[in-house]
């Protein structure tokens, strides 16, 4: 991501990022009522108010069950926290006291928030407040979840629940990303929810062994929807107050706030405007006051289509009109940040949250799904300008072209959004997963064990058949392992008669049905980054709090084989104590090493999770967040409560220069024997000083990004082994860990700490920024190269992965536009997962001026001609920035 | 070049083509493969720049491509590392430290530590060989027909979307003739659009050879003054007409104009290239203001620029390009990019 890149800063500074929303919007004078314009400024400012509400909450409650504290503090915080509108609103809620400052939540962790007061934060809140806050602290210093967790882990693990240059977690940070399904919420109302859970509640048989927990799953649950009803409640009673003082067009304004939250969100919405202002309050609710979670994940054109076309068609809404109202709601979006402790930052980088909407798509029925809305978000977003809500388009065979048109439009204004997803393979990805992983309602018969259910029963079987599906599944895959892992997904969509005929049978037998399957996977949306997942079940299958921030650095694991596990730095034994490398004869070992590397470091983080998952599942349970959830209710089960069909997964860093290193090794080292083992490991632990001609011959060994065969088969080699090695250990409920190629963007700090590589990269020098882009400055071949090398790794096999590719504005405009929708046209048939485009900036281009070895593939628009930066003279190259800089700051918007 | 009659008393280019073998083996000497290159041509294309040209006109952009040997381009300014191992490895002595010379430099801060004497040079690229920044890089490298056709292939996918293809360019393709047409002809064999980026300047039986493997002809017309071509392109333009008019309905035409101030940007010229290109059929015209951003490459060549006027193209110069093609044309203009 591209905030991601940039920033480097240990604290989330999200006040930073309001500031320049509201610079951008003073700029260009909205064409709409004029939202809210505070003066900010860039410093952030802690507000306290949460966390006395909820320490009193807390203390007032001691005692009584952990899911029960949770929705009393939450249903105290929503009745007592200040709440204000500002000047214009039309979309209102707030999560702190004042619009510039960040709540804490000490509830979870303390020690580092302790930290940065006394250093980073210190000018962040008055003494008075700061002595109140610390007072705050005291009472949860030894009882918050974080250090209760630290407490339990056993000695030898205390090393890896920090971030050891090879492994981090999350672990003083809960991310736990979802995607509620509003669909429901919308549908039902929380009256309706509330309904659901009496419904429910009283169909509880006393001879359940759960009955006392699900008795206080549904308490608490009630005691979240009620206050949240309570919550929009007090917005109406402001609204009408501010109303009565004031007059004219912005007393209407308000006369509509008062009027819409007093109906939502108990009520279903009924204008698009009430849809929205609901989106927001639950989102709001979720994401901030009752969590400091990150993560949106909706299909927002299909979601609010249904209000848009009713109030269209009634005459009652306009197309403006809907897009300012977006406008609004991703101004508020926008103002969304949370601050994060140091590792999570390095991990995080920024405060990003993350917030996906997404365009485009397919129905339930496979056909293209734009509609007016989807373009009305893109025109929102350009004239918003705000880096968050992070755009997504998914891109299929049969998308209209129109919306393509619109969203390169987007992508020239310079925001980099939106971020282009492939949906054939979204839905491949997620019915591979569901039939592996989930176990949930409508996919329940398709749980993790369901494959080998039906294999079992294919086996015994003598039908007809179970004879042919089994000969079916040997031909196409002749392992096993293979058949578990894919051979369901072509039983699904292959048409051919056997695969019809299973599909018959299996449908017949009750076990599942395709059609079914497949309509709830097209409704797949991205979220967190760059992982898929389904409306309502949340991203991870069941939901856990810490997956999505747990990482693995490739490059470190390859480094320790170089060291036998040493770390440098420090002369620990970090990694595994892997044989001599320079004893190693075949690359093949080398290679072994390096996958046992990685498995040693996985496993680490599999004992880590042990401990901690059932010390966050009990005391940091969501019951607002299971109102929006599709099954919880039913179930009466908290929405964090693990599944069978959850599962583990673990990010990675530095693929792409790991495979640059094994094309190193294996060449260099191992073909030609130009180089000994010993030489190789001296240079890279005295960081090639004295040795720049051996770096040079390392740089020059084929890189990944430039269509060479040689390494980019040894990436895709890499991702499949070190995936099923991942696979190979299991987290604690016994499922297999699941490779995550999202970055995040970890990158940056994942080189900080990385000694120098053998692909001739130097000490702390940052790793490549995505799992798929290629490292920097080293694919010197052009766009069309890094495709085609990308598209030799498969994206459903080594889950999902993210490429950043940089152009210049000049190339998505003009003539140039249909060019780019042929180069779009052409990703997507290479079966490629995911893209993003940075326009250039000319901060980048000052950069490649100084640093001209960094920037290497970088090509920029000369007159008639494209050109590589770096080779163009001083003098040209500042008439690029100088050009660039207009080509950004002169678009239009709308 | 024994095969260009004709061409005003054009010298034989010394090493122009290397090698005359027909088929995949033919050889070629290449400047650049640009992938990606969306300006020559329609589509997503793969644009091969090959070396020699027979023009040498005052303003050239892309001056590494007008002489048919291979070159050493001197990037010393930005990319030495002062390692001066090119100095110890020349056995002309052509490569001297220059004033800030010295290891004391460090990486990538270049600046005048090498320098290049051309006239002792003997291009035996003995430098570039050890040079590891690439600071010292060889221009025109020697290329089989296989050896590009497997660049050109990697971006078949490309092609088929965008209606890309593969163009010829240079330099001038027609100087080497034998590996243009080995290369066009595999191309075409394989399905690929080609197009063919000339300057005319050759002879009828050359274009004749290469024309049924092209599909569209990118036509660079200077000026249609006889005289003014020949003092400022080396070379008078009888033979780049004859050509234009005998191509003329046999194939896809694009016209294209370099626009030089105080060249040929007066209304009259102007006016003359557009009766001119409705006269041939053009498709389309596609109009280049004159940059100086190929200034700098002659520095690191070795060589002078001789244009002097190098403000850039008026504005009134653009509207009246834009008032003829609004009366006098049918087909599509382009002006810049």
């Amino acid at each position: 991501m591209e905030a991601a890149r940039e920033s480097s800063l240990p604290v989330a500074h999200r006040p930073a990022r309001v500031s320049k929303v509201v610079q951008l919007r003073e700029r260009e004078t909205p064409s709409i009522e004029k939202p809210f314009s505070p003066r900010l400024d860039d410093r952030v400012r802690i507000c306290t108010e949460r966390a006395e509400l909820v320490t009193e909450s807390y203390r007032r409650t001691e005692g009584q069950p952990w899911i029960l504290r949770r929705a009393l503090a939450l249903d105290h915080l929503l009745r007592k926290m200040t709440i204000y509108i500002l000047d214009g609103e039309q979309i209102v809620g707030n999560y702190a006291s004042t619009p510039r400052s960040l709540p804490t939540y000490p509830e979870f962790s303390t020690a580092w928030l302790e930290t940065l007061l006394d250093g980073e934060l210190r000018g962040a809140l008055d003494e008075k407040r700061k002595k109140r806050l610390k007072s705050i602290h005291e009472y949860w210093r030894t009882q918050n979840v974080e250090d209760t967790f630290r407490k339990s882990l056993p000695g030898d693990l205390k090393d890896y629940a920090g971030w050891t240059g090879a492994v981090a977690g999350a672990w003083d940070f809960p991310a736990g990303p979802m995607i509620p399904d509003y669909k429901r919420a919308f549908s039902l109302g929380l009256n309706g929810v509330l309904g659901e859970i009496s419904h429910h509640r009283s169909r509880l048989s006393p001879h359940d062994p759960d009955v006392r927990e699900k008795t206080h799953f549904y308490d608490a649950a009630e005691i979240c929807a009620r206050a949240t009803i309570a919550f929009a409640r007090r917005y109406a009673g402001l609204a009408r107050a501010r109303a009565e003082t004031s007059r004219g067009a912005s007393r209407k304004g308000y006369e509509t706030v008062a009027r819409i939250c007093s109906r939502i969100p108990d009520h279903p919405p009924e204008t698009f405007h009430e849809a929205l202002q609901s989106f927001f309050f639950y989102h709001l609710i979720s994401s901030q006051i009752s969590w400091c979670s990150l993560g949106l994940g909706q299909r927002f054109d299909q979601l609010f289509y249904p209000f848009y076309r009713k109030e269209k068609d009634a005459g009652t809404l306009t197309y403006d009109r809907a897009v300012s109202l977006l406008e609004f709601v991703w101004i508020k979006l926008a103002d969304l940040g949370q601050l994060t402790p140091p590792v999570t930052t390095m991990v995080l980088v920024g405060g990003t949250k993350f917030q996906n909407v997404t365009i485009g798509g397919v129905d339930e029925k496979g056909n293209d799904a734009t509609n007016e809305l989807s373009f009305a978000i893109l025109d929102a977003t350009m004239k918003a300008r705000t880096i968050q809500p992070s755009l997504c388009l998914r891109y299929h065979e049969k998308i209209n072209p129109r919306l393509v048109d619109k969203a390169i439009d987007c992508i020239a204004t310079g925001i980099g959004m939106p971020a282009i997803f492939n949906d054939e393979v979204g839905v491949k990805w997620h019915l591979n997963m569901a039939l592996n992983h989930m176990n949930s309602d409508a996919l329940r018969y398709l749980g993790s064990k369901w494959p080998r259910i039906v294999w079992a029963f294919l086996e015994a079987s003598r039908s007809r058949v179970a004879r042919k599906t089994r000969e079916f599944a040997a031909a196409v895959y002749p392992r096993t392992d293979e058949i578990l892992h894919n051979w369901p997904y072509k039983v699904m969509v292959n048409k051919g008669r056997t695969a019809r005929s299973l599909r018959g049978g299996l449908k017949r037998a009750g076990i599942f049905d395709t059609e079914q399957t497949l309509a709830l996977i097209r409704d797949w949306s991205p979220i967190a980054c760059v992982t898929g997942g389904l409306s309502g079940m949340s991203v991870h299958g069941g939901m856990s709090n810490l997956s999505a921030a747990c990482v693995l650095s490739f490059v470190k694991c390859l480094e320790y084989v170089l060291y036998q596990g040493v770390e440098r730095e420090n002369g620990k034994q970090m990694g595994l104590r892997t044989p001599d490398p320079r004893t190693f004869r075949t690359y093949e070992q080398f290679l072994d090493a390096y996958l046992q590397q990685i498995r040693f470091a996985v496993e680490q983080i599999a004992k880590v999770y042990a401990v901690c998952e059932p010390i966050y599942q009990e005391r940091m349970p969501r019951p607002f967040d299971s109102l929006l959830m599709k099954h919880a209710i039913a179930r009466g089960r908290d929405a964090t409560h693990k599944t069978e069909g959850a599962y583990s997964e673990i990010l990675t860093m530095g693929p792409v220069n790991a495979a640059d290193c094994l094309a190193v090794i294996k060449k260099l080292v191992f073909e030609e024997k130009t180089v000994s083992m010993d030489e190789m490991v001296q240079a890279c632990s005295s960081n090639f000083e004295g040795r720049e001609p051996l770096r040079q011959r390392c740089l020059k060994v084929a890189k990944f990004g430039n269509d060479d065969d040689y390494v980019d088969t040894l990436l895709a080699e890499m991702y499949r082994s070190a995936n099923e090695t991942v696979r190979s250990v299991k987290d604690h409920f016994g499922k297999p860990f699941a490779l995550e190629a999202a970055v995040v963007g970890g990158f940056y700090m994942a080189g900080t700490v990385c000694g120098a590589t053998p692909d001739g990269r130097k000490r702390g020098e940052t790793l490549s920024d995505g799992q798929l882009s290629p490292m920097h400055g080293r694919d010197v071949k052009g766009p069309t190269a890094v495709l085609k090398s990308c598209s030799k790794v498969d994206p459903t096999r080594t889950w999902n992965q993210l490429l950043n590719q940089k152009f210049q504005p000049a190339f998505l405009t003009g003539r140039n536009k249909k060019v780019f929708a042929d180069y779009l046209r052409t990703w997507h048939t290479f079966r490629n997962w995911h893209i993003q485009f940075n326009c250039v900036t000319s901060d980048t281009l000052r950069d490649a001026q100084l640093h001209p070895e960094r920037h290497s593939g970088l090509i920029v628009r000369v007159s008639g001609y494209s050109a590589y930066f770096t080779d163009l003279t001083p003098t040209v190259q500042r008439d690029i920035i100088r050009r660039t800089e207009q080509d950004l700051t002169g678009i239009r918007c709308g | 070049m024994e095969a260009l009659p004709g061409a005003g008393g054009m010298e034989p280019v010394p090493g122009g083509e290397p090698s005359r073998a027909d088929g995949l083996e033919a050889k070629g000497r290449i400047v650049n493969i640009q992938k990606f290159s969306i300006h020559d041509g329609p589509g997503i294309r793969t644009t091969v720049f090959l070396k020699g040209c027979p023009l040498s006109c005052l303003w050239c952009a892309n001056p590494e491509s007008i002489r048919a040997f291979p070159e050493v381009i001197d990037n010393t300014e930005s990319l030495c590392n002062g390692c001066l191992r090119c100095i110890d490895v020349c056995r002309r002595r052509a490569l001297r430290a220059g004033r800030q010379g010295g290891r004391a430099k460090g990486t990538g801060a270049g600046g005048g530590i090498v320098r290049l004497d051309r006239r002792r040079c003997d291009r035996c690229m003995a430098c570039v060989d050890v040079c590891a920044t690439g600071a010292l890089r060889t221009i025109g490298e020697t290329k089989s027909v296989r050896e590009v056709m497997d660049v050109v292939l990697q971006d078949c996918a490309f092609y088929r979307t965008s209606g890309g293809g593969v163009t010829l360019s240079g330099g001038e393709p027609l100087v080497q003739p034998a590996f243009s047409r080995a290369l066009l002809r595999e191309c075409k064999a394989r399905g690929i659009h080609t197009a063919l980026d000339t300057s005319g300047h050759a002879s009828r039986e050359l274009l004749d050879r290469l024309l049924p493997f092209v599909d569209l002809v990118l036509y660079d017309i200077k000026h249609l003054d006889s005289g003014m071509h020949a003092r400022y392109t080396g070379q008078d333009n009888a033979i780049i007409m004859e050509n234009l008019r005998y191509l003329a309905g046999k194939v896809d035409l694009w016209i294209r104009v370099p626009v030089i101030p105080g060249f040929n940007d007066d209304p009259r010229t102007l006016a003359r290239i557009f009766r001119l290109s409705k006269a041939c059929r053009a498709e389309k015209l596609w109009f280049l203001p004159y940059h100086k951003w190929g200034i700098g490459k002659y520095a690191k060549l070795g060589r002078r620029y001789a244009w002097q006027r190098t403000g850039s193209v008026s504005g009134r110069t653009l509207s009246v390009i834009k008032g003829l093609a609004a009366s006098r044309w049918s087909g599509a203009v382009e002006l810049g990019d």
